[in-house]
């Protein structure tokens, strides 16, 4: 289903904007094949939205450059959203607009438009036709978002913070629809969000974004299987000096160094045993949320 | 792609269509009620609806300045003022297509206005046989110079529609444009040119060009701007 | 691991926040139900669609792990009609389970030294816990 084609979605070379005097997007240097998820994930103000924005062609680069299909979008982003399905997080439809004038309106701007999908997932969503956009609860603004962004099926889908502010129900929903999309057909999805659990259950690559850059991109399960939490239980009076290679965090206290390794393997132990009086070393699996946490902080630490 | 724009357009700007048919037929209704009420209450001879029609179109003309400095003021910064404009940015349509559709639709309710005045005075009156002194004073006398007004409020409204956020600011700056220009003649007659120096005239020259640059000025600093 | 879970069928679910990748938590659910005779040599397992939008996880992952389980041999692909439990499959599962178990024991053998227990306490700890188990399947069954 999924051959991971050499073709890329999605290119960025250092991607760079500035707001004033701080740089919000640092040299962003993003490929995402064709046919992939990948989960952006970052503290609030790393950069995502704006990463997203620029992609977008919403918001003027400072520098590097971006290609969505092989377009590039500052010179012909018209083209580009033609085959791009995007879902912002904050949603600014046109208010007095009735979801079926909404839809009409929409259908006419795309080149292609699938009529009988878009009535599915109408009425999959339970969206009232008539209803104007200015009284739609927040779920029903982003169902509509997301069938506005699915219904011309497009061969990119950009959701920035999708589920964020939605119940439990209705995020399962909005998985639902995006998974059955890219089970259609070969359709790669760029998501940012805060609820890792998603992230964990959607992407093949994972990004992890900090104050405008990449700390760590690779395969969902590669980050999870190779990055583990290690407890070197120190003998008194003894010190931690040079972390093993891939050290992304460590703490001391109390003879107990605690370590968060990416890219992990026995020499690590060894290295620990070899290197330090160690009185015990623990292994300890890490899920997503911790792997996050530690790369952040690790980050902050050595800032 | 242009015809579902210029719809939204025409709702999202549906208000000032509004207001401008009734600046158009209000001034005629109001003294086509007053004749009645004069006929019905003091007895004074009717003056001919004909009469009521063509001598209210002046007042309607100059009116309507208020609707088309509107029309530029609200083009860009409407959408802006609702963030709905970020809704829009990233649909297909290009830069293009949008100034197309949103300067169609306000040059199009301008040139109806001005056009249903316009053939008023020019058209039904003779038509009808309105000889009015007021009339001809006003076609020689005001009538340019409010064309050349609307121009220059227009143009300057939308300039400033395209990259404010209000379209109160984008209106009051497009106010100021032939204020502005009046009191650089202004100053221009008294320290430059004392004699011979006929403000109307380079009042009314000056508005065209300047307004249209103006226009031309906010179109392509909006195709090129990338913010929405 | 719940082992009570085990003898319903499908919806099967994961735990989208655990240290376990996805796809390994599908490989060993789908191992352990062959193992405990959910599905039968011959029998057909949820398709990779099917799995995916069930527990609402990416496609890749569902045929990741299908992967590896048609490479234990476990399951096998049939054209056109989906993945199917082989003829030796149980045989394996029970095998692998039996190794997962023994795992679960070395880890929980570490932890009790790490924790500075005498190898006696760790023996009498897990005579505790048979106990309580057998005791708490009494009282579910």
């Amino acid at each position: 289903m999924a051959e991971t084609s050499s073709r890329l979605a999605i290119e960025t070379d250092d991607l760079t904007k500035r707001f004033g005097g701080k740089t919000a997007v640092d040299h962003l240097t993003l490929r995402i094949p064709v046919g992939t998820t990948f989960g952006f994930i970052g503290p609030n103000g790393a950069g995502k939205t704006t990463t997203i924005k620029m992609l977008m062609g919403m918001l003027r680069m400072n520098g590097g450059q971006a290609r969505v299909l092989g377009i590039d979008v500052s010179t012909d982003p018209a083209r580009m959203k033609q085959r791009v399905g995007y879902v912002p997080e904050l949603h600014f439809i046109y208010r007095w607009m009735r979801v079926t004038e909404v839809i009409g309106f929409c259908r006419a701007l795309y080149d292609q438009w699938n009529d009988r999908l878009c009535a599915e997932v109408l009425k999959l969503f339970e969206l009232d036709p008539n209803k104007k956009v200015k009284h739609l609860s927040k779920g029903m603004v982003v169902k509509l978002a997301l069938l506005l962004a699915i219904a011309h099926e497009p061969e990119v889908l950009i959701l920035d913070e999708p589920t964020s502010g939605l119940d439990p129900l209705i995020r399962e929903e909005f998985l639902d629809s995006v998974l059955r999309t890219i089970c259609e057909r070969q359709r790669t999805v760029l998501f940012s969000s805060h609820t890792l659990s998603d992230v964990q259950r959607m992407a093949d690559t994972i990004g992890i974004v900090y104050e405008g850059r990449l700390l760590a991109e690779c395969a969902t399960e590669e980050l999870l299987v190779g990055t583990k939490r290690v407890r070197a239980v120190l003998r008194d009076g003894a010190t931690p000096g040079e972390p093993p290679a891939g050290t992304i965090w460590q703490r001391f206290e109390r003879r107990e160094w605690l370590l968060t390794v990416r890219g992990f393997s026995p020499d690590t132990v060894a290295y620990l045993k070899a290197k330090y009086p160690v009185d015990s070393v623990e292994v300890f699996d890490l899920g997503l949320e911790d792997v996050f946490k530690d790369f952040v902080k690790g980050r902050r630490a050595s800032a | 792609m242009i015809k579902a724009l210029l719809w939204k357009d025409y709702r999202v700007n549906l208000w000032l269509l509004t207001l401008a048919v009734a600046l158009l037929i209000g001034p005629p209704l109001c003294a086509a009620a007053l004749n009645l009420h004069g006929q019905l209450t003091i007895g004074s001879a009717p003056r001919a609806w004909a009469d009521l029609l063509v001598l209210t179109a002046p007042f309607s003309l100059a009116a309507q300045l208020l609707t088309i400095v509107m029309l530029g003021a609200n083009a860009f910064a409407a959408e802006r003022a609702d963030r709905s404009a970020e809704f829009l940015a990233y649909l297909p349509p290009s830069r293009w297509a949008n100034v197309a559709s949103k300067a169609i639709f306000a040059i199009g309710v301008c040139v109806f206005v001005w056009g249903a005045g316009l053939m008023t005075i020019y058209v039904v009156a003779p038509q009808v046989g309105v000889v009015s002194a007021d009339l001809v004073e006003f076609r020689d006398g005001l009538l340019p110079t409010l064309a050349a007004s609307s121009v220059m409020l227009f143009g300057v409204a939308w300039l400033g529609s395209t990259f404010l956020s209000s379209h109160t600011f984008a209106t009051g700056l497009g106010i100021a444009g032939p204020l502005a220009l009046l009191g650089v003649l202004q100053l221009w007659h008294y320290y430059f040119a004392p004699s011979g120096f006929e403000l109307g005239y380079w009042y009314r020259a000056l508005c065209w060009p300047l307004g249209l640059a103006a226009f031309v000025a906010g179109t392509v600093y909006y195709v090129r701007r990338v913010e929405p | 691991m719940h082992y009570g879970a085990l003898l319903r069928r499908l919806p099967i679910s994961i735990d989208p926040n655990s240290h376990v990748p996805i796809y390994q938590q599908i490989v060993d659910h789908i191992r352990r139900s062959v193992a405990a005779g959910v599905y039968r040599p011959g029998e057909p397992i949820p398709s990779l669609r099917q799995l995916a939008l069930e527990l609402l996880v990416n496609p890749n992952t569902v045929q990741r792990a299908y992967e590896q389980l048609e490479r234990e041999g476990l399951i096998q692909a049939r054209r056109g009609l989906g993945m199917f439990v082989t003829e030796n499959g149980a045989v394996s599962a029970l095998t692998k389970s039996q190794a997962a178990v023994y795992s679960a024991f070395t880890e929980g053998i570490r932890a009790g030294k790490a924790a500075r227990m005498p190898a006696q306490r760790i023996r009498t700890t897990f005579d505790r816990a048979w106990d309580d188990t057998n005791r708490g399947a009494t009282e579910e069954s």
